[in-house]
């Protein structure tokens, strides 16, 4: 169900580099209903040691982008759902920070799950400031099935 | 105020905390996100991808737990969160989040708390599940 070209393991893509700015997190904070103080209000952030807002955890989903990169093309009939996420913060995005994300396609396999053949991808994105370390590191699995059953 | 370590319990619990992601919720989420997976909004897309209906995207519900935690623990921010997407959501449906702590420790002196976290649906389906490190925010320079 999924076709690969398997010089696409393991190589790493970029995805860009993104100059976050306060306005870029009101608009997600507000959009999702979560107005914490250090989100949106400047001196908050600089009293928890900040040079201004911070972006909340599931921002960076953002930077990343819609599309799912390294493209991993699934035979035809077959849908993919996102089948979760596991991430490690060792900082906080804050306005006025640039930030590197590459992506890299970690694994990719079939298994039997409950509603029958699955194809899981796995990919790796790492989110990197201006100094090269690494802020956030982000492991995402695109489950692959046939869409006969509905959901 | 920040919560100590010591006033957190192994068993305590986060939540509950009802949302119903509406339609138009998704569609702000979608729009700020750059959405451009068109199953999350059009019906006709949904059922050609294997939906009933446009489901919320996992992120969004994920995004609702994350909220739960730093709220409930304010002067802590998450290390690690491990969040599996088990079934969709529907626009609309309400979604019920909350959590329970499983564990806490002081590894090299930063005071560490371990949570389970759940949405759930009306139904009592556990749509997302999860697991949580938070730490103690730290003085910055």
């Amino acid at each position: 169900m999924i076709k690969v070209d398997p010089d696409l393991l393991g190589k790493e893509f970029p995805l860009g580099t993104f100059a976050i700015t306060a306005q870029d997190i009101r608009a997600f904070v507000e959009a999702v209903g979560d107005l914490n103080p250090l989100y949106l209000d400047p001196a908050v952030a600089r009293d928890a040691g900040y040079p201004d807002v911070i972006a909340p955890p599931l921002f960076c989903l953002q930077l990343r982008g819609e599309r799912r990169l390294p493209e991993v093309e699934l035979e035809p009939g077959f849908v993919s759902l996102n089948g979760g996420q596991d991430l490690e913060f060792y900082d906080d995005l804050c306005a006025g920070q640039a930030y590197t994300a590459t992506a890299k396609l970690a694994e990719v396999y079939e298994k039997t799950g409950r509603s029958g053949p699955l194809g899981v991808i796995v990919r790796e994105v790492a989110i990197k400031d201006a100094d090269g370390r690494t802020v956030i590191f982000m492991r995402e699995r695109q489950m692959v099935r046939s869409p006969e059953k509905k959901l | 105020m920040a919560r100590s370590i010591d006033e957190v319990e192994i068993g305590d619990e986060i939540g509950p905390i009802v949302h119903v992601p509406t339609a138009a919720i998704v569609q702000r989420y979608a729009a700020i996100v750059q959405m451009i997976d068109r199953r999350f909004l059009d019906p006709e897309v949904a059922h050609r991808r294997g939906f009933t209906s446009p489901i919320v995207p996992g992120p969004l519900s994920a995004t609702l737990l994350t909220q739960m935690l730093v709220d409930h623990f304010p002067g802590w921010r998450l290390r690690t969160f491990n969040v599996s997407f088990r079934s969709p959501v529907k626009h609309g449906e309400q979604l019920t989040c909350w959590g329970t702590v499983t564990e806490k420790s002081e590894p090299e002196g930063i005071a560490t708390i371990h949570c389970d976290v759940v949405a759930e649906t009306a139904q009592g389906e556990r749509a997302v599940i999860g697991t949580a490190i938070l730490q103690r925010r730290m003085p910055r320079n």
